[in-house]
């Protein structure tokens, strides 16, 4: 990044920082999501029952089928996803971007049925410079509740823009 | 299936948790998690982007692997309420990915729950570190 890049990644960020940007809500997790997610994740092997066997689910001490703590109801919006971790993508059209890394704080569970909330914001940044050149370091906060205002989740993942 | 607080030591080891991810692991993943990146489907995109091996894994599906480690050793029963990790390094076509996890902290917090700190990595086959971090997870009574 060149120093008119920075200022202007630095301006932007500041802007944001701490300002819920994105709000949007899932369709109802659907059966099909949860054994869709965990027969991808385990392939080539069978997935636990506990995520595709509604008999087996009803003898645990959730009484029935939970998504795998990861899971991830947003998949497949209607409209483009307008997820840019905090910083405009278009904004620095040379940027490039890699993942840096997942915390996920984890509330209650997500059952089929469920409707999740998200909103989400630039919880934190900073500039270093590393073996890319000058890096910036966008730590993204993304809130989950569910129908009945639980909290679901709370992950702060780390973008890498060099 | 062992999963009671007093069935583990600080420094006990989990079984190794292992795939073998290419092509198919990926586009199965992708379609779930709508991670539709042309770096992890496109060998000449993966290319241009300084990564001469061609198309490589997510970050996101190791991360889901650490998981999978978890439920398999531990079981049902859990809830896993934490999982921390950095993505290092990425992995390769046909890498073979490996998890394994250490108990390095027990703990008993104040609401009497028994939980376990955990060290959380996937290693490709040459031993390299790609996803290094923690898990907390607690057990049931």
């Amino acid at each position: 990044m060149n120093k008119d890049d920075i200022a202007k990644a630095i301006n932007s960020l500041d802007k944001a920082k701490g300002e819920w940007y994105r709000k949007r809500v899932s369709f109802p997790v659907d059966f099909s999501d949860i054994r869709r997610w965990a027969i991808g994740v385990y392939w080539p092997e069978n997935p636990p029952e506990i995520f595709v066997n509604q008999n087996y689910a009803k003898k645990t001490k959730w009484g029935k089928i939970i998504a795998p703590r990861e899971f991830n109801p947003f998949a497949w919006p209607v409209k483009a996803d307008e997820s840019n971790g905090g910083l405009d993508i278009g904004l620095i059209p040379h940027l490039r971007s890699m993942a840096g890394g997942t915390n996920d704080v984890y509330g209650v569970q997500i059952y089929i049925g469920d409707i999740i909330t998200e909103r989400s914001r630039v919880s934190e940044y900073k500039l270093t410079k590393t073996r890319l050149g000058q890096t910036l370091f966008v730590i993204n906060e993304s809130e989950w509740i569910n129908q009945d205002k639980e909290l679901v989740r709370t992950r702060f993942s780390t973008g890498v823009r060099y | 299936m062992k999963n009671h607080f007093n069935d583990f030591e600080v420094g006990d080891i989990s079984p190794k948790w292992e795939r073998v991810t290419g092509p198919m692991e990926w586009n199965r993943f992708a379609a779930a998690n709508d991670e539709f990146y042309l770096v992890h489907m496109d060998d000449q995109v993966a290319i241009a982007a300084e990564n001469p091996e061609g198309m490589f894994g997510m970050g996101q599906m190791r991360f889901s692997y650490i998981h999978n480690a978890i439920r398999d050793w531990l079981g049902d029963e859990i809830e896993v309420m934490q999982v921390s990790c950095r993505y290092t390094a990425i992995n390769q076509k046909n890498d073979t990915l490996s998890t394994t996890l250490k108990v390095i902290e027990k703990i008993t917090n104040e609401a009497d729950e028994k939980i376990l700190k955990l060290e959380v990595d996937v290693f490709r086959q040459d031993g390299t570190s790609t996803t290094p971090g923690f898990a907390l997870v607690k057990l049931p009574k």
